[in-house]
């Protein structure tokens, strides 16, 4: 019984420690993305950001296809 | 006691859990294409834009439905379905067309819209895809696809020139931020005799010569702004969902009483059966199972 209660403790820690570390690596991802170029600035990333702001004159609006 | 112990821990890893599990289900959704059509509608003209490109692709989406009717007049003999859906398609289309006139470019109305434009699309491909072979489809889709008419054209015109518009707009604010870019030529641009490729080459070569702190200075400033943008776009974005099926609901009731008297009275009675259909089988997200606000419409 009580290595029963010990293998039931032991998966819960498991499942436990894998969401754990699951969120922290994707929150880690995540912060990489907003400050990737706070230690290295080049003309292409300036250029990522400027493309952000302004409109490809062949952007459409998608609706799907009638057939 | 070492069982009230192992329930307990049970208990708070489960609880623990649990918010993890739900975190996504419960958070509303939009699809990320109508998330990245909206989020130059902060700006005036950017909203203009994107509802004039709502205008066209719904009236080529119209077109293109007639013409699908007249080519497979021989093809199937119950085609009724269809000229409802088609004739829903118009009454979006008037809608749009009022709401560009009223001047109400939110991205509530673009969101509601481009939803009901989406679903009836999709209602019309299901419905032809039961009525026709996968080889008679293909090929009438190639007869279809280059179709243009003078409102279409038009329309073309007047969204090139928003664009042109808005560009300026954003190419003054970054011409604030570089010393070294060359005014004349975004008045150029702004004129049509130059690019956008043009002058995003000439952005990059004034970026080339400018030293790191200026480039960390300037891409701070602009990333800031976008994420400003992006914040204030994201809260209208939520708000729109929220309420989206209200609206949805009244829409329709409007549209249910406000069927035009040219159309044929079996087609009236089937648009009529299909928005009831609507909007008693509606759920949060317009009216399917599997649908998103602004999304679903690809094959």
């Amino acid at each position: 019984m009580r290595k029963r209660l010990l293998g039931i403790i032991l998966v819960l820690i498991v499942i436990f420690t894998t969401i754990l570390a699951y969120n922290i690596y994707f929150n880690d991802s995540s912060e990489e993305k907003t400050t990737e170029y706070s230690g290295d600035v080049s003309s292409s990333v300036i250029m990522d950001e400027i493309d952000d702001t302004l409109l490809d004159e062949k952007d459409e609006v998608e609706i799907g296809e009638m057939i | 006691m070492k069982k009230i112990m192992t329930m307990v821990l049970v208990l708070t890893l489960v609880s623990s859990i649990i918010p993890y599990a739900l975190a996504d289900e419960t958070a509303p959704s939009i699809d990320p294409e109508t998330v990245r059509e909206v989020q130059i509608m902060g700006n005036s003209t950017g909203a203009e834009i994107r509802l004039l490109q709502l205008e066209k692709v719904v009236t080529i989406h119209i077109v293109q439905g007639e013409n699908l009717l007249l080519l497979l007049a021989n093809e199937t003999d119950d085609t009724t379905s269809l000229e409802a859906t088609l004739a829903q398609l118009e009454l979006v289309l008037n809608e749009i067309q009022s709401a560009y006139e009223n001047d109400s470019f939110s991205i509530e109305t673009f969101i509601d819209l481009k939803t009901d434009a989406t679903t009836l699309v999709t209602d019309f491909r299901t419905t032809i895809h039961t009525l026709v072979d996968n080889e008679t489809a293909k090929t009438v889709r190639n007869q279809i696809q280059n179709i243009t008419n003078m409102t279409i054209e038009e329309l073309n015109l007047r969204i090139q020139s928003r664009i042109r518009e808005y560009n300026n707009h954003q190419l003054q604010l970054i011409q604030g931020l570089f010393v070294s870019l060359n005014e004349s030529l975004i008045a150029e641009y702004r004129n049509g005799n130059y690019s956008l490729g043009e002058i995003q080459q000439n952005i990059s070569e004034a970026a080339q010569n400018m030293s790191t702190d200026e480039l960390y200075e300037i891409t701070l400033e602009i990333k800031e702004k976008n994420i400003n943008r992006a914040a204030q776009v994201q809260q209208q974005v939520t708000d729109a969902v929220e309420g989206f099926q209200q609206r949805r609901q009244e829409r329709l009731e409007n549209r249910l009483n406000n069927i035009p008297e040219g159309v044929k009275d079996f087609v009236k009675e089937k648009m009529k059966q299909s928005m009831m259909d609507a909007m008693n089988n509606g759920n949060d997200f317009g009216g399917k199972p599997d649908d998103t606000p602004g999304g679903g419409g690809r094959p």
